[in-house]
């Protein structure tokens, strides 16, 4: 549990699905100490909202239809290096696209592992990051 | 001038067929020519002159089938060419006797011609009929039934019958070279045929696979997971029995997803598309027994056909190395590109091949995949044990 006087980790959620958006919002707002700052589903609507929003985690779906989420990781960690983004996929491991290792994505979960102690878990982890 | 209604459909071969009937043609007008030329110059005799008759029918006939045949009658112009044929084979055996094992020889000419147009049924009827017709030849010219002109011209100069065998063989064999030419136009055109075909259905077949792919990770996946993390989110909800009875139910969900995405792998690996080529090869030398180095020397992307075709080839062979290598062997796995042609080198050192034991089966399915999109794939044992599988396509980078 979150102390009241620590602020709550604000959450951005990437994903061009709009179900798997919508679950991942009913987890962020059962989760403590995280809160939902918006929803995007493709990497400019994601890039608008980190430059207006200025969330301090990012969930980016890899897949994202016409867009990479891997692409959109680049962007976010060039526009501000101390954001955290995880990626998301439905992939085993060993389908990862190679770019995954050195986009600057934080970590990597897969869409089943998320639940209210996974996405807490990333949120303690805090903005200034670390070893993912 | 035609109507669309009745204007000639296209016949497959019609141009090369049409080719052949005109080169005889000009040999039948050539022929009726230097009978007449013999006549005047060399022996005055009727019976010569006659043929002059049949031969030059047959070029009149000739005339004929090439008109059918333009207007899209394949078998009817084969019909009339064959007829032609044989009515002058007979009529020349009755004015030149000797001759007749030639004569034999161009009887069956119509035959050799018609194998790629017809059907079975058709051609036992042509080789029945051609039979019968060789078979009257050979008694016309061994009883010399019609002595011709061997009576006529007293005494048939010994070098003049020599002349006329070894021109009328001549003939014969210019008409042989032109057949087995037009022969194997046909044959390679039909292969070629086959080869698209093959190349076609192989290429509708992997985008078919693509698409299930994308439907299965896009639809069915995607909801699972949904529903996956919401039961998550339930039984932290819940406490006790319930939270550990929507616990279990989240588990096989779990494994639900997971053999549904292993399904989903196996009809098309996700990352040949992203990715490319070398990117979906690590992916599966990550998943072999033995293991699998990948280098690659190109970055570039080639047609998905190609891509699948390797890729898919690349997979046999590693699974050939895995079970036919032995323990302790390793694998290591190349991609170049040089010259417009894509290389994929799968190199093990392990037990090798043994005489006679060539994995059938496996090499069959990467001859099939490669030989689709016109590549070439080349098996064979390292001199220093292992055994190098190299399948070679030429593509386009992209």
């Amino acid at each position: 549990m979150s102390e009241p006087t620590v602020p709550d980790v604000r959450v951005l959620v990437v994903d061009d699905q709009a179900s798997f958006r919508a679950v991942v919002a009913d987890l962020v707002e059962l989760t403590d100490g995280v809160v939902l700052a918006g929803l995007a589903a493709d990497v400019a609507d994601a890039m608008d909202q980190v430059r207006a929003l200025r969330p301090e985690l990012v969930l980016v779906d890899i897949n994202l239809g016409m867009g990479s989420g891997i692409d959109l990781t680049r962007e976010i960690v060039e526009l501000d290096p101390t954001l955290v983004v995880i990626l998301m996929s439905t992939y085993a491991i060993d389908d990862l696209p190679e770019g995954v290792a050195d986009c600057g994505a934080r970590g990597y979960l897969h869409k089943t592992a998320l639940s209210p102690a996974s996405l807490a878990g990333l949120a303690a982890r805090g903005p200034v990051g670390g070893a993912p | 001038m035609t109507s669309p209604a009745t204007r000639s459909r296209p016949v497959a071969g019609a141009a090369r067929l049409r080719w052949v009937l005109v080169a005889n043609q000009i040999a039948a007008i050539a022929g009726a020519l230097l009978v007449v030329l013999l006549f005047l110059a060399v022996v005055r005799s009727g019976w010569l002159l006659s043929l002059a008759v049949p031969i030059g029918g047959l070029a009149g006939g000739l005339g004929v089938a090439v008109r059918r045949l333009d207007r899209g009658d394949l078998l009817a112009s084969l019909r009339i060419y064959t007829a032609c044929t044989w009515v002058v084979g007979v009529c020349v055996t009755l004015v030149v006797p000797f001759i007749w094992p030639t004569l034999m020889l161009t009887v069956f000419m119509p035959l050799v011609l018609a194998v790629p147009y017809v059907r079975r049924r058709e051609l036992v009827a042509l080789i029945g009929t051609s039979v019968v017709i060789v078979v009257a030849v050979a008694i016309t010219g061994v009883t010399e039934l019609a002595t011709g002109v061997t009576d006529q011209v007293d005494p048939w100069s010994p070098w003049l019958r020599h002349l006329v065998v070894v021109a009328s063989l001549s003939a014969m064999f210019v008409m042989v070279v032109v057949v087995i030419w037009q022969q194997h136009a046909e044959a390679e055109v039909r292969a070629d045929l086959v080869r698209h075909s093959r190349a076609r259905l192989s290429s509708v077949a992997d985008e078919e696979r693509r698409r299930i792919e994308r439907d299965l990770h896009d639809g069915a996946q995607q909801r699972l997971v949904g529903l996956a993390v919401r039961l998550g989110m339930l039984s932290v909800q819940l406490d006790g029995r319930q939270a550990e009875a929507v616990g279990a139910m989240s588990d096989e969900l779990t494994n639900a997803i997971q053999e549904l995405r292993e399904l989903a792998h196996g009809i098309y690996p996700p990352l040949l598309a992203n990715e490319g080529l070398a990117s979906a090869l690590r992916a599966a030398a990550r998943r072999s027994s033995l293991p699998t180095a990948v280098d690659s020397t190109t970055s570039r992307r080639f047609p998905a056909d190609v891509e699948t075709a390797l890729y898919f080839c690349g997979v046999e062979a590693m699974q050939n190395a895995a079970k036919h290598a032995g323990p302790g062997a390793s694998v290591a796995v190349s991609v170049g590109y040089r010259d417009g042609v894509v290389e994929l080198r799968v190199v093990d050192d392990g037990r090798g091949l043994a005489p006679g034991t060539v994995p059938h089966g496996g090499l069959l399915n990467m001859q099939d995949r490669i030989g689709a999109v016109g590549g070439s794939v080349d098996i064979s044992a390292n001199p220093e044990g292992g055994v190098s599988v190299v399948a070679t396509v030429a593509a386009l980078a992209t």
